[in-house]
């Protein structure tokens, strides 16, 4: 594995780390923003425990929680030392009570003592890592420019330190102007949205470089497991085709534990199956290939992720149908294709067969044997890179 | 021989729909392909044989999930009508329709009837054939 | 929104106090989890993807063979049964039930959950 990268630090997301290069470059300064408080909050305690997972000191300034309610509610997201996580305790003194932690704030009604102690603490305990919870209890508080004077200074120690710093905020008073003076401040944009949709509320994340060449991401749907953390999470990825194209196989070889829903040698219903992959939590769906089952499709279709769509490479035949249920999907939805069976004699190459069904260009087609968990996986995970947008 | 046994399978159908309640009925094959029906020219014998396949083969993985036993039976409930699918033999699904306020004893017994009658002639067919 | 599940939640309590109900759960039309009651050993999302199968289905062969609306799919096996309904556009109800099961009662104590899921989703889709 070799050293650990000390010039980085990772967000513990694989799939972003990897496009990341390792992870945020130290030193960074990382706005996140959102509407509402709860979504960001849960990246940037990930984003804490992650480091103190891998033994990096992690500054976590609090204005909200107490620093034993914060410590317990960090233990969801995994087991961590104690001794990594350091805390600046805010609220005490809006409590009027006395603090135990080493570092405090003493008189919530001054601004620049709210950032004389953070920045003491940042000089003192040299993190990699610096969380802001958040930046709008200052700017509720205090006049803006004076919020954004020591939001200035507290960069510039942080800078000193080469820690990445997570800057929460959530705009409710700020003008365009001003974010566009905060968003100038940072390296990267970290935006946050949750919308429910029929009972099922959904997450996502959206990641943005502020440099002009910088990586961009699409909305990113993610999860919170227990003990493990943000998880980026897609829940429906859909394998469909022509009849025996192979995508109950496809399933099977993706999903240690599957269901088929099969009849004399066909899908009568569908398959179904969940899948890890690089960190990446899938549920995976198979549609029946036969047109006399093409309801199934109206049924399950609605909020796909992306679709794996197999042929069979040695049935041009069938090309059409495949490009038809392409169709029925719709536009907008990613997708990658899979030539199957490509170990058959007869099966056509990848690059005929995209000519065969007129696929757009970029469009990904590998050749797999899903019998033998050939190019399955791969198929997916540039299924997944397409997804998030780091493709 | 095949039209001897669609001829039989159909003669079964016809003793079923003769009960009162039954209004129609059809046989699919557990893959979703047709096999005989007796049903009104408003209703589309070919899809409901896939609908039925693909509500009898999710409901006989609810049941195996379930740990409730063997799945025996499902009835959609309608306004007008009630269409019950029933497995007929190892290949085969009856579909029967009947009247909401149906006598469901008398009804119940004569699908049992059907379904034993209609395994027990693919059963044969099958035999004959040698598959 | 976690109003939401609070409410879903207590609406599913209800109905699990419902003697002949082994388990419940409310799902999205297309095979999705909102919430359930179903015990350790059953995947609800396999229940889930089932239901939205088993009534997506139900409801277009009822339109199919035109003869009014759906109301129920009712999966009959050895020693239980699986009933599921619709609970207004978004979700569905299921629900195990034991094999001697008072179906009536039943019925009607899902027919009045299936309504307050409906009001509980439209709400929250309108706010």
């Amino acid at each position: 594995m070799g050293e650990p990268d000390t010039t980085r630090v990772k967000t513990g997301i694989q799939i972003l780390d990897e496009r990341l290069r390792g992870g945020f470059p130290r030193p960074s300064t990382l706005l996140l923003f959102s509407d509402k408080p709860t979504e960001k909050r849960l990246f940037a305690e990930n984003f804490a425990v992650e480091g103190a997972k891998t033994g990096e000191t992690t500054l976590y300034v609090d204005f909200y929680r107490a620093p034993s309610l914060a410590r317990a509610e960090l233990a969801r997201f995994g087991k961590f030392s104690l001794d990594h996580l350091v805390i600046v305790d805010a609220i005490s003194s809006q409590l009027l009570v006395p603090s135990m932690e080493k570092y405090s704030v003493k008189d919530i009604g001054s601004l620049t003592g709210i950032t004389d102690v953070i920045v003491d603490a940042i000089e003192a305990e040299r993190p990699a890592r610096i969380v802001i919870d958040s930046m709008e209890f200052l700017s509720d508080r205090f006049p803006k420019e004076a919020v954004l004077s020591e939001w200035q200074r507290i960069i510039e120690a942080a800078e000193a330190t080469q820690s990445v710093t997570c800057f929460l905020f959530i705009n409710w008073t700020y003008h365009e102007r001003d974010l566009g003076t905060i968003r100038a401040m940072s390296d990267f944009i970290i935006e946050f949205q949750s919308s429910m949709r029929g009972g099922i509320l959904r997450n996502s994340m959206r990641i943005s470089q502020m440099q002009e060449d910088g990586i961009r991401t699409n909305w990113i749907p993610y999860t919170f497991k227990d003990l493990v953390g943000v998880t980026v999470y897609f829940p429906r990825i859909l394998v469909t085709g022509p009849f025996n194209a192979g995508k109950s196989t496809v399933v099977k070889a993706l999903c240690e534990k599957s269901i088929s829903i099969d009849r004399m040698g066909t899908t009568v219903a569908f398959d179904y199956g969940s899948v890890n992959i690089t960190g990446i939590e899938a549920e995976v769906f198979g549609t029946p290939g036969q047109e006399r089952f093409e309801f199934i499709f109206r049924i399950f279709a609605r909020e796909v992720s992306g679709v794996l769509l197999v042929v069979d490479a040695t049935r041009p035949e069938d090309f059409e149908r495949a490009k038809y249920m392409l169709e029925l999907i719709g536009p907008r939805i990613p997708y990658v294709v899979l030539a199957n069976k490509s170990d058959l004699p007869g099966a056509l190459k990848p690059d005929v067969i995209a000519r065969k069904m007129e696929l757009p260009d970029e469009t990904p087609i590998l050749a797999t044997v899903a019998t033998a968990n050939s190019g399955v996986r791969d198929a997916l995970l540039i299924l997944a890179e397409m997804i998030i947008g780091v493709r | 021989m095949v039209d001897s046994l669609q001829a039989r399978l159909i003669g079964v159908l016809q003793e079923l729909r003769r009960i009162p309640d039954v209004v129609a009925v059809a046989l699919a094959r557990r893959d979703g392909l047709l096999i005989a029906h007796l049903l009104p020219k408003s209703m589309d014998p070919k899809r409901i044989a896939a609908m039925a396949a693909a509500i009898v083969g999710t409901s006989e993985m609810a049941a195996g999930e379930m740990g409730f036993g063997p799945f025996f039976q499902s009835i959609v409930d309608s306004e007008k009508v009630k269409m019950l699918a029933t497995g007929a033999g190892e290949e085969g699904i009856l579909i029967t329709m009947v009247r909401t306020d149906a006598n469901m004893g008398l009804v119940l017994l004569s699908v049992g009837k059907a379904v034993q009658s209609i395994a027990d002639l693919m059963e044969t067919a099958a035999q004959e054939v040698g598959t | 929104m976690t109003d939401v599940w609070q409410r879903l939640e207590a609406a599913m309590d209800d109905l699990a106090h419902v003697t002949d109900i082994k388990a419940a759960a409310v799902v999205r039309r297309d095979g999705l989890v909102i919430t359930h009651t179903l015990p350790d050993g059953v995947d609800p999302r396999i229940v889930a993807a089932m239901t939205a199968a088993i009534v997506g289905t139900s409801e277009m062969a009822t339109i199919q063979l035109s003869q009014g609306r759906f109301e129920r799919a009712i999966i009959e096996s050895d020693e239980g049964k699986l009933l599921s309904l619709g609970a207004g556009e978004e979700a569905l109800l299921v629900a195990l039930v034991y094999k001697d099961a008072n179906l009536g009662l039943v019925l009607m104590a899902m027919e009045k959950t299936a309504r307050l899921v409906d009001v509980i989703l439209h709400q929250e889709a309108s706010a």
